[in-house]
């Protein structure tokens, strides 16, 4: 793997200064196992210091008073602000311990949050930890100070003022930050000469200046076009929370809505279609100009003459429902896709969407027309030799962009490049000066929500390392001093000399959300098509021009900034379960013509750039085309994310970046080992993750309590604990798992332990590959404990170390654990997890900053497993207890539940008639998995239902085997 | 099972007119092994060998105890590997030496007498390595005694519906009664040393084993009915030692190893295996130490009827367990069995069938019955066959069990290989030393032959 | 004979002529001998008249109160620290048989082992037997009968007249 990871790397250019960097940076091994990865990030703790750590921020913050539904925890307390994302705010709770962040929730107030959060939000307070995050200022790669740097700016900078910024470049990410472009603006203000640039890695949902709002509770009918609404888009949250309420059963009542799904590759939106299809975007045109032809009213088999059966079962079944002038549609186009399907949808939202579908003017200031354009106009610019000062912020364009871009050649075209970032990246690397840049949880600042609302963002602590914010850095870079990031936000939010902004501003602090504040727009949208307009057509599919090779988002590491996150490396990617490195997703037909099976190394080859990767086979893949996943491969990224997998950004480029057809593809004959944690994708036509038809629903009885048993049963008084999963809206987004493993302790295992089969993570969620082969599904089956009323693991336990409490939790008792495994091989979930080594940190280790007092860190011999969060459950039976009353419905919630942007996890009391639980599994959706081996689980799961024409596919599992 | 041999008296005892045996020279040929020593290059190269074997064994517990069960190819879902494997395939050699002892000497069968001491002696090495394992795959080994009930401050007790505390009693009082039994069966003959020995040293060492047996008559009295009485006990014991190994599988719900014919198949399995592994070190032994005279053709003839009879209850177990999958038709049993048969773990299924079915058939000929090269090879195969049967039984139960989402495979690792060779390195080492200083055959029972034979004529 | 003796030690080379020696011997009266053989000599018991051995009978008592007392064990155990085992009731006797039998056989074992250590009066490292040379072949090929000198009926007059009557291969007084 590593041989090839390497060769697939950009050529590294010759560091322009000697390799000082952080040790271990650079040279680090291409798989390093936990133990190596935590000793060296104890050393480099060494060298950063824990100065900064745990020490609460100096400025007042303010804490989130009124807590709802907020699992109480004695010594916790809750800060409101926001996580930034694409450049947009994403409303998160800190929860902060002694002064140290622990755990990030979903902030209920925010409108893109909703209480809940995604995967990579529920890493982001592993990364405030990270040791490789930049200790200090770098002056050519030797440790500095900001005072240093300071100082040779004033230099520069009356020269620049002299020259009007002439010569003056800023290169930035999108963002949303009122105060971080009231800056920015003062500086092109105070210097019209200098020129502002912006740079992002991946294509995005705003695009030119307007950006969709959708409300995906609304349509009966959605038709997905290659979108990601529901994981990529900056509002996913909001989206996924609002499409799940039509698909899932309320006291046995339903109000599905249909979707239809054309896309190059699966996505989680997409695979959330009763009907998918996999195409080329070529062959979607076509798809699309049929269905246009039906809906204008033309005969549906001439329309659908030159489509494949499957194709045409889906312009019939989607033109039939659209002419039910009843229903209201959306279509929704992913970014990736060229204008024309945009302007599609445009059409056909202007007449079927109602007010599901509005076009806002953009909040992202590219928009902005003070911003004179992307990276490729800053290079024009510099090889004219008009930029002799250029600061980076954020962005990390030696990375990211494509091979016809030479950025580092640029960039030492220019005398005086500076990076500011929080890690000694790529592009620092090629800089004269690196400034470290303040993590959000370390610094004051603002953003704004995807739908407009505005967050104060508050630090919980004192940054670790020198580090400042963007627009403490831009005000240094104008002025020449500094200014605190909080006197620079509260500037911004101070309208004039109102009387009672302490009031205000400490009520936006408390709830993290300013209402009343109208974004400001900065153009008006472009004019929608109206509900009349006709579709406009696209080119018919031409001859085959080969392979079509795509470019896609990574579902853990984004754009790659989150590469040195051990959590989001070490879970299991969406469809391929795929850990610690991305692979060539291959559709099967071509895979098959090029004789490759999963590993098998293939080129791939432009004009300009050449790269070699493994192959995964993934069904549902369009024919003839092979996803690139972005985002791995760094050179620079740190310890955890070096040589892991391989960047695609060099291949990319042409007309339409996104998707490229003048790839060479060939297999070279090497073989890789690619580490995933499921091994086998279909059910073997068992009864695991249910899904029923809506008339098959109508007809279903509700699974009664097996009540066949030798042995009496054991009385369960006070509380019962118990959960229930819906299966018809898990979408398997991951955070479930992550916001475990950050609640409960749960270790980092390292590639080579994963590939044994030892990963640690105590909720896993299942994929299976399932109906018609010509349009499969994968169907997410998220696995806890099912905390069984006959536990098998309990009774074969020789020292009684798995037992039942008395509220019928399966627990496990750490110290009293010999460590026989027989739990383990009795358990048919398989949801338990040994330390077969010593997976702790050692001693010092700035993990256990991270770390919840609330729960045991295990040692080497020990099993463990889902606990029902008893942390949480025995701080809510405190509180409960405290104030004489039980505990409240929705009170106590489990991590899984809390993050789970569906509401697809359920907890509470079984014992009580009313709880939320309790109705839930009256559902008649609701059954036990293996159920027939009578071990009672009290996790159980509601089918997915999916509409009766859904249910037509055949199912074919086999040819998934 | 033995009653197909009515007219043994006969033919199985050692025929004194025929080898000139008598109770003089029976002490003289057995007793000067321990005592004289012949040097013997045999002995030596053996021994040292086996000797690395014990060194390889200390090294791996070793690097264990540093890193942890890891170092293992375990893993989830195949939580049990070798330590499993090699702990029911010793345990299950450790069946034959209480068997030909126990329960042939209580069916009257003669023919036992000339190699009841040494298997006895191989039984108890073999329990020795058997009973390592189970500590060794502990997760955390340094709190083995959690499994022992005592009073203890937590008032915690083992948990006793668990078949692995049953496996605690077994096999511990399996090892305890093995050894008793075979020191009590010494007391004659280390009192014959004690009589014959040269020096003051070795003369001290065995009388004081001795405890100062003097062949009195109340001694002899006493002794014979405690050694019927212990054979009486051995004999259920034996049975319940391995039926509870069976139960470790058979109380589990885990397809596989969820079945009832277990508890027989697996004492069928172990006395197949013990009787195995007695020919394999019995053939070249009587070669080499000329004991010809005591072990004879006859004898290898009885253990391969034996080995043959077991054979067939052991392939009537594995029928079973096919069959049992198709009559139930279960969904998961059905496909643990497609699946051992199919799988990627078929090669060993199919070598497991041809070790432990095929091999044996050989032996229907007298003429290859009395052949000790075939009859040698097919002892070996059974061994390996059994080993392979254990393999199959713990790995491709677990690799592929309900939930196809977590399936996987089991890859053994290099310390698996060196922890398994060392136990056999310690069985070996073992077995030489007490064929350097204890009498192999029991020169007491021989001269009870002798005399009834004297005093019958 | 002037030397204190504790009685003779007549040899035989076949167990036949032991056995007739001890009916003799019986049949004389004398009653505080004792048999030494390389074997267990079928029958010299019988003749000699002697109480079969008791072990089997302490023992099967002694295996039966181990395995009760076990079974109370895990009885006692599981109330003790009542706790929800995988549903199963605090009292599942059916999963408490095994270790019940496997207790009681170590009981009966180890119980027996010591009885037999007692009634044969082991371990005893020294006795006046072993002073005679010859004694040493009692342990291989040769059968010993030891006329004691503490019998009632014992005199250097009847032990001549009762050794007239036999043909042993030798006859040794036992120095005191």
């Amino acid at each position: 793997m590593s041989a090839h990871c390497h060769s697939s790397t950009p050529p590294a250019f010759p560091p322009r200064k000697g390799n000082e960097f952080l040790p271990g940076a650079s040279h680090w091994p291409a798989d390093l196992s936990r133990r190596e990865f935590l000793q060296l990030m104890g050393a480099s703790l060494a060298l950063a210091g824990l100065a900064g750590c745990g020490r609460p921020s100096s400025e007042k913050i303010v804490p989130y008073v009124r807590p709802p539904e907020m699992t109480p925890s004695p010594d916790a307390a809750w800060y409101a602000t926001a996580m930034p994302w694409q450049g947009y705010a994403r409303g998160v709770l800190a929860k902060s311990i002694h002064g140290r962040p622990i755990k990030l929730e979903g902030n209920p107030d925010h409108p893109e949050s909703l209480g809940a959060t995604d995967a990579i939000t529920q890493a982001a307070i592993l990364s405030l930890y990270d040791p490789d995050r930049s200790p200090a200022p770098l002056r050519d790669a030797q440790v500095s100070s900001w005072e240093i740097f300071e100082r040779e700016w004033l230099v520069r900078h009356s020269d620049l003022a002299a020259r009007k910024g002439a010569g003056f470049a800023l290169l930035t990410e999108p963002t949303t930050s009122p105060t971080l472009l009231r800056e920015i603006h003062a500086l092109l203000d105070a210097w019209p000469e200098a020129r502002w640039f912006q740079h992002t890695a991946l294509p995005r949902y705003d695009r030119d200046g307007t950006q969709d709002d959708f409300d995906f509770s609304a349509p009966d009918i959605i038709l997905s076009l290659g979108a990601d609404s529901f994981y990529q888009h900056p509002a996913a949250l909001r989206h996924i929370r609002a499409f799940a309420s039509r698909r899932r059963s309320e006291n046995n009542a339903l109000r599905l809505n249909h979707v239809f799904a054309l896309e190059p590759t699966l996505s989680l939106t997409g695979n959330q279609a009763d009907l998918r299809l996999g195409l080329t975007p070529a062959r979607i045109g076509v798809v699309l100009n049929a269905l246009s032809r039906a809906l204008e009213g033309d005969d549906l088999d001439s329309a659908t003459a030159a489509l494949s059966e499957i194709e045409r079962r889906l312009v019939r079944e989607c033109s039939a429902l659209l002419r039910e002038n009843s229903r209201s549609a959306l279509c929704v186009v992913g970014p990736e896709l060229p204008g024309e399907f945009h302007a599609w949808a445009d059409a056909f939202n202007a007449r079927f969407a109602r007010d599901a579908a509005k076009k806002k003017p953009a909040l992202r200031s590219d928009g902005d027309q003070r911003a004179s354009g992307g990276l490729g106009a800053l290079i024009e610019e510099i090889e004219a030799g008009r930029v002799s000062n250029l600061c980076i912020l954020g962005a990390n364009p030696a990375y990211t962009a494509p091979a016809g871009l030479d950025v580092a050649g640029a960039l030492r075209r220019v005398a005086f490049p500076v990076h500011l970032g929080e890690y000694v990246d790529e592009t620092a690397r090629e800089c004269a000066w690196h400034l470290p840049e303040a993590h959000f949880l370390e610094t004051w600042s603002d953003l704004r929500a995807y739908s407009g609302t505005a967050t104060v963002l508050q630090p919980l602590v004192e940054p670790r390392h020198a580090g400042r914010s963007a627009a403490e850095f831009i005000h240094t870079l104008r002025t020449g001093e500094s200014r605190s990031a909080y006197d620079l936000v509260r500037e911004t939010w101070r309208a004039g000399n109102d009387s009672d902004f302490e009031t205000r501003w400490h009520g936006w602090l408390d709830r993290g959300v300013i209402d009343a504040v109208s974004a400001p727009r900065t153009r008006t949208p472009s004019p929608t098509a109206t509900a009349t307009a006709s579709f406009p057509r696209f080119p018919g599919e031409m001859a085959p021009r080969g392979v079509t090779v795509l470019f896609r988002a990574s579902a853990n590491l984004h754009d790659g900034r989150w590469a040195n996150n051990a959590w989001l490396q070490e879970l299991p990617q969406p469809f391929t379960a795929l850990v610690w490195e991305n692979a060539a997703l291959i559709d099967a037909g071509l895979a098959a013509r090029l004789s490759l099976k999963n590993g098998d190394v293939i080129s791939l080859e432009t004009s300009d750039a050449r790269l070699e990767a493994p192959v995964w086979i993934l069904p549902g893949q369009a024919p003839e085309t092979i996803t690139l996943p972005l985002g791995y491969g760094r050179t620079h990224g740190g310890g955890v994310a070096n040589a892991r997998g391989f960047s695609a950004y060099i291949l990319l480029g042409g007309s339409n970046p996104w998707q490229r057809d003048d790839v060479r593809v060939r297999r070279i004959g090497k073989s890789a080992t690619l580490v995933c944690t499921q091994g086998h994708f279909t059910m073997e036509g068992r009864d695991l993750a249910r899904s029923l038809t809506a008339s098959e629903f109508a007809k279903a009885k509700r699974e009664e309590d097996p009540a066949v048993t030798l042995f009496p049963a054991w009385a369960r008084e006070g509380y019962a604990w118990g959960m229930s999963i819906d299966l018809g809206t898990c979408f398997g987004c991951n955070a479930c798992v992550i916001a475990c493993q950050a609640e409960n302790n749960i270790p980092v295992v390292g590639r080579e332990q994963v590939a044994r089969g030892r990963e640690m993570h105590w909720i896993r969620i299942d994929r299976y590959f399932d109906g018609d082969p010509a349009a499969p599904r994968v169907l997410h089956q998220p696995i806890p404990c099912m905390h069984c009323e006959n536990a098998p693991c309990e009774v074969v336990c020789p020292v009684g170390a798995t037992v039942h409490t008395s509220e019928g939790v399966n627990d496990m008792v750490y110290n009293r654990c010999i460590g026989t495994r027989y739990c383990s091989n009795n358990c048919p979930y398989k949801v338990r997890r040994f330390n077969f080594l010593d997976y702790r940190a050692p001693e010092g280790s700035p993990v256990y900053l991270q770390s919840n007092p609330d729960v045991t860190v295990r040692e080497r011999g020990v099993m463990e497993k889902c606990t029902y969060c008893t942390q949480r459950i025995n701080a809510a039976r405190i509180t409960a207890e405290k104030e004489n009353r039980r505990i409240r419905d929705g009170e106590l919630r489990t991590a899984c539940q809390q993050v789970c942007p569906t509401e697809a996890i359920v907890f509470g009391d079984l014992n009580d008639p009313s709880s939320h639980v309790t109705q839930r599994k009256q559902e008649r959706s609701s059954y036990r998995l293996l159920g027939e081996l009578n071990t009672r689980p009290r996790t159980t799961y509601l089918a997915k239902i999916v509409p009766d024409s859904a249910g037509e596919s055949p199912r074919a599992q086999e040819s998934f085997a | 099972m033995i009653s197909h041999e009515p007219h043994s008296r006969q033919t199985d005892v050692p025929n004194p007119s025929r080898t000139g045996m008598t109770f003089s020279s029976i002490t003289a040929d057995i007793s000067h092994l321990p005592l004289e020593r012949p040097r013997s290059r045999f002995w030596w190269t053996g021994f040292l060998v086996a000797f690395a074997g014990v060194m390889a064994l200390v090294a791996s517990i070793g690097w264990l105890f540093l890193r942890g069960v890891g170092v293992w190819g375990i893993n989830m879902p195949v939580a049990w590997g070798f330590a499993i494997v090699n702990f029911v395939w010793w345990i299950g050699i450790g069946h034959a030496g209480t068997f030909i002892s126990a329960i042939l000497l209580l069916l009257h069968q003669r023919w036992r007498t000339s190699i009841s001491r040494f298997t006895e002696a191989m039984t108890l090495f073999a329990v020795a390595c058997a009973g390592i394992y189970p500590l060794l795959h502990l997760g955390r080994p340094q709190f083995f005694y959690w499994l022992v009930p005592y009073p203890d401050t937590m008032g915690l007790w083992p948990q006793f519906r668990s078949p692995l505390v049953w496996d605690v009693f077994a096999v511990s009082t399996y090892a305890t009664v093995s050894l008793l039994f075979w020191y009590i069966g010494l007391l004659p003959d280390l009192a014959t040393l004690r009589d014959k020995a040269g020096t003051r040293l070795k003369q001290r060492l065995y009388g004081l084993f001795s405890l100062g047996w003097r062949g009195d008559g109340r001694h002899w009295a006493h002794y014979e009915r405690l050694y019927l009485t212990l054979a009486g006990l051995a004999a259920p014991l034996v049975v319940s030692v391995h039926s509870i190994v069976g139960l470790d599988f058979a109380v589990a719900i885990l397809p596989g190893w969820h079945s009832t014919i277990f508890p027989p198949y697996f004492v069928a399995g172990a006395i197949f295996s013990g009787f195995a592994m007695v020919l394999t070190l019995v053939i070249p032994l009587r070669r080499v130490y000329r004991l010809e005279n005591y072990i004879t053709v006859r004898h290898l003839e009885l253990m391969a009827k034996v080995l043959m009879a077991m054979g067939w209850i052991v392939a009537y177990g594995y029928f079973a367990e096919f069959f049992d999958a198709w009559r139930t038709g279960d969904l998961y049993e059905r496909f643990v069995a497609a699946n051992r048969a199919t799988g990627p773990y078929a090669p060993w299924f199919w070598a497991l069938m041809a070790c432990n079915i095929l091999a044996p058939q050989l032996l229907w000929p007298r003429a290859l019955r009395q052949n000790t090269c075939v009859l040698f090879g097919v002892a070996l195969a059974v061994n390996v066959g059994m080993w392979v049967e254990r393999f199959i039984i713990v790995v491709t139960s677990l690799h592929r069990d309900f939930l196809p989402s977590s399936w996987g495979m089991y890859h053994p690792t290099f310390w698996d290989w060196t922890t398994f060779l060392g136990t056999i390195g310690l069985f070996v080492a073992l077995l030489f030393l007490f064929l350097r200083f204890l009498p192999a055959v029991s020169m007491a029972e021989m001269r009870s032959l002798v005399g009834e034979k004297e005093t019958h004529v | 004979m002037t030397a204190r003796t504790q009685g003779i030690l007549i040899e035989f080379t076949e167990p036949d002529g032991l056995l007739d020696a001890v009916r003799r011997a019986r049949e004389a009266g004398f009653t505080r001998f004792e048999t030494f053989a390389p074997y267990p000599v079928e029958d010299l018991e019988k003749v000699a008249r002697r109480k079969p051995s008791p072990v089997p009978g302490i023992m099967l008592v002694a295996g039966l109160l181990g395995a009760l007392g076990g079974f109370f064990l895990q009885v006692y155990a599981a109330q003790d620290y009542p706790v929800d085992v995988g549903g199963r009731p605090l009292f599942s006797w059916p999963a408490f048989v095994p270790v019940s039998f496997e207790l009681g056989v170590l009981t009966a074992v180890l119980v027996g082992i010591a009885t037999f250590l007692v009634r044969a009066g082991l371990p005893r490292y020294d006795h006046p037997a072993f002073a005679v040379k010859r004694f040493a072949r009692a342990s291989s090929d040769r059968f010993f009968l030891w006329l004691r000198d503490d019998d009632p009926q014992y005199s250097a007059d009847a032990a001549q007249i009762f050794l007239d009557a036999l043909k042993p291969e030798s006859v040794t007084e036992v120095p005191a």
